[in-house]
């Protein structure tokens, strides 16, 4: 009897098995996890603070004892919470289309290493730590932030708003070649692609700034959020050029269509 | 036609042919058992067994409608990830400048597209910025 209760178990779970699509993992789910542990944590820090307030306020054992659980639980829980974050991060650059292979990978690279520094701290963490422990292990991860993870996450962000911007000006440029081919009198386009053409320049030439600004991120003699601020200026420099290309390719359409 | 019956010799009466009286059931019988019989009696008997023991037989029925049912299911309703098929009427044929002014206007919907993109863009990635937290812990 018990047999076939299991063989009906299984078939069963087969059978609902096959109307469950496997849910994909991409930056949507990325992101939904990340508020999730974003959430998580804000809890878990409540509690910490909660707890370490009652005991300083009554410095009993017990309260102590609570306030060493709370803090070990919010410590790990901040972890995990740089690891859901970076991985969102991955995800979205995964997805874009305006980055080469080389760059996505330079990237890939970053962040899957700081991921697996995060979970090799998680699992750092002792059930018997003492609160001193517990200090001197978060003490190690602000040190590390400060010289590795913040620099890759904001190097991350950088490349994700590059690969948008590149994106779109591919998108135009394939749009460009298209119409280029299409005209019969080289009149009057044949000056109006050259002003498209200067237009290009001035985009190509924002994004080469912005990836040789984002690069000193990594030196001492910068700060991180002065690099990431000065890499992000060349790239919103071509946010008008980028619409400007736009509107031009619209009237380039246009004088097409009246032509015939 | 009369004449053409007039015209033939008379056969001598043949004794009346029988008519099929097997009824329906009979013949399904039969082939049932012409089917019956080719099967080995090593595979007779385990389906027998098989049918006999009610323990196992019903949940694997059940567990084998249910997949037929299933399948039939996602045979119907499955989808095959691809763009439902539509019935057009046949393309009258185009001339070289139809088709050039498709592709402009084709290329004016994807520049209104893109421009919706570029007034979308979050340069400062705002929804993505790192979370804040409180590395000062110490008490």
């Amino acid at each position: 009897m018990r047999k076939s209760a299991l063989l009906v178990a299984s078939i069963v779970f087969l059978f609902t098995a096959t109307f469950i699509q496997a849910q994909e993992f991409n930056f949507n789910k990325a992101y939904q996890d990340y508020q999730f542990s974003l959430t998580a944590y804000d809890q878990a820090f409540s509690g910490y603070r909660a707890s370490r307030d009652s005991y300083l306020k009554n410095p009993t054992l017990n309260l102590k004892e609570d306030a060493r659980k709370n803090t070990l639980a919010m410590l790990k829980s901040r972890d995990q919470l740089y690891i859901v974050y970076l991985t969102t991060l991955r995800m979205k650059i995964v997805e874009l289309k305006g980055l080469s292979n080389d760059e996505k990978g330079a990237m890939y690279t970053k962040i899957d290493s700081e991921v697996d520094r995060y979970k090799s701290h998680i699992e750092s963490y002792g059930d018997g730590d003492s609160l001193d422990d517990l200090f001197n292990k978060s003490n190690e991860s602000e040190s590390r932030y400060k010289s590795h993870t913040s620099r890759i996450i904001y190097e991350a962000l950088f490349t994700i708003s590059l690969g948008e911007e590149v994106g779109l000006r591919q998108d135009h440029e394939a749009i460009y070649t298209e119409l280029k081919s299409s005209i019969t009198n080289p009149d009057p386009f044949s000056r109006w692609f050259n002003d498209i053409e200067n237009i290009i320049k001035v985009l190509k030439l924002n994004e080469e700034e912005g990836k040789t600004q984002i690069q000193k991120i990594y030196s001492q003699s910068y700060s991180t959020s002065s690099s990431y601020a000065t890499a992000i200026e060349a790239l919103t420099a071509s946010l008008k050029p980028l619409s400007q290309f736009n509107e031009f390719l619209i009237e380039v359409t246009t004088a097409i269509n009246n032509q015939k | 036609m009369n004449d053409q019956n007039t015209n033939q010799p008379i056969e001598p009466s043949l004794p009346p042919t029988p008519t099929p009286t097997v009824p329906q059931p009979i013949a399904k019988t039969r082939l049932v058992d012409k089917i019956s019989a080719k099967i080995p009696p090593k595979v007779k008997e385990a389906l027998k067994k098989f049918y006999e023991n009610k323990k196992i037989f019903l949940p694997v029925s059940i567990a084998f409608g249910l997949l037929l049912l299933t399948l039939i299911i996602g045979i119907l309703f499955g989808s095959r990830g691809e763009a439902p098929q539509t019935v057009e009427a046949t393309p009258t044929p185009k001339s070289q400048e139809t088709g050039t002014q498709e592709s402009s206007a084709s290329s004016e919907t994807k520049l209104e597209q893109l421009k919706n993109q570029i007034e979308g863009l979050d340069i400062d990635q705002k929804r993505l910025q790192p979370p804040t937290v409180d590395f000062k812990i110490k008490f």
